[in-house]
């Protein structure tokens, strides 16, 4: 790819990543990596959704797509500028354009775990071609990871927001 | 606090307000819509969102319905801050209480407890005529049967997921809560700022470790990138 060359929606390098990778919690660090821009997707047993003071939600086989948004980003009521740093520039493209050409593309799930960043507290739209619940935050959006409890096996992956909506 | 058109009900030390204040905090109640929510509610589970909605605060309250005898039916509100399913000590913020009238009609109460503690609204009459919820106007039905003897509790799994709806609901209205609710949290405020992560201690006992953020700092830059749409 070059960087004059046209590029699609369809043809983003958009794969499927280890559930730890995709959501950089391969090192060991005590806060967030604010610099971390890879992006997309994986399978989870479970995710815990938190925000504020209120008790994690667990979501169980969920499909965790992790994209970016940037803080220069369009301000939309109902979307998201996502952008991709991909080898040769960064490119934008709409979340719901995204969402319309990738999801029917990707393995079914109880859910739908948006890891996007929404700094504007966009009110997104049920994505047309989506089957399950669809979760989205807003605010900013971090990964963490816990060691199990007792009754859980492997660490707890954690995604952090002010507040998460389901779609 | 916004002193509401029955403030003039009661001017004793328990004077009735439309709106009350928790002492520990700035989070209001407006009871004229939770005594609506109730009247309107078609059960347990549909009065809990419909309440939700109402309260401006971060907590969830839970509910507990009882029905006491054939028609009285007692609802609790409450914060499980303990999370076990039972309205504890400390916990309870409110009960509506339902008690027969006459044949085919009814009235309800609402006090408040802890932070709305002197909280009583007048007695409220309902009859069948009414445009009613089925949570009440089935009491009406020629052949009602009180359901609740065994009392409805908001289960605590439920809890996480009324934050959630809650949350959308939050956002799909922010001539309401934004840009700041009476509890100081921001809701549907439109922000250029990255706000702080909410990052609490692990609750199991092991140290929480930090992952990728899903924002990317660029402001400043002069071009910007080319948006795909096809």
């Amino acid at each position: 790819m070059t960087a004059s060359a046209a590029l699609t929606i369809g043809e983003l390098p958009f794969v499927e990543r280890p559930l730890r990778a995709l959501l950089d919690l391969e090192v060991d660090r005590d806060g967030p990596n604010r610099a971390y821009a890879g992006f997309g997707w994986a399978r989870a047993p479970a995710v815990w959704l938190e925000a504020g003071a209120a008790p994690a939600r667990r979501i169980a086989d969920a499909l965790v797509v992790a994209l970016h948004t940037a803080d220069d980003a369009e301000a939309l009521a109902d979307d998201l500028e996502l952008e991709f740093e991909l080898p040769d520039r960064p490119v934008t493209v709409l979340a719901s354009a995204f969402l319309e050409r990738w999801l029917p593309r990707l393995p079914q799930a109880s859910a739908i775990v948006l890891a996007i960043c929404n700094p504007h507290r966009a009110v997104l739209r049920r994505p047309a071609t989506a089957t399950v619940p669809v979760h989205h935050a807003l605010g900013e959006v971090v990964a963490w990871r816990e060691p199990a409890r007792a009754d859980e096996a492997g660490d707890r992956i954690i995604l952090t927001a002010e507040d998460w909506c389901i779609l | 606090m916004v002193v509401g058109a029955n403030a003039g009900c009661d001017s004793g030390p328990e004077k009735v307000e439309r709106w009350a204040t928790t002492e520990n905090t700035t989070v209001k109640i407006d009871w004229d819509k939770v005594n609506e929510a109730y009247k309107q509610a078609s059960g347990p589970q549909d009065l809990e969102k419909r309440i939700n909605e109402i309260y401006e605060g971060d907590e969830v309250i839970s509910i507990a319905v009882q029905d006491q005898d054939n028609k009285t039916q007692v609802v609790t509100g409450f914060f499980d801050k303990n999370t076990n399913g039972a309205v504890d000590e400390g916990e309870k913020i409110f009960t509506i209480k339902r008690e027969p009238t006459a044949e085919g009609a009814a009235q309800i109460q609402t006090t408040g407890y802890g932070p709305y503690y002197g909280y009583h609204s007048p007695w409220l009459g309902i009859a069948s005529g009414m445009l009613l919820g089925s949570m009440i106007s089935n009491m009406f039905m020629p052949h009602y049967v009180p359901v609740y003897t065994t009392p409805y509790v908001t289960a605590p799994v439920r809890v996480s997921g009324i934050h959630s709806e809650r949350s959308s609901f939050r956002a799909s209205n922010p001539e309401r809560f934004g840009p700041r609710s009476q509890s100081g949290r921001s809701y549907g405020k439109p922000t250029t700022t990255r706000t702080p992560t909410p990052t609490r201690p692990s609750s199991g006992g092991g140290f929480r470790r930090g992952g990728g953020s899903f924002g990317l700092a660029r402001a400043g830059r002069k071009i910007r990138p080319e948006r795909l749409t096809a």
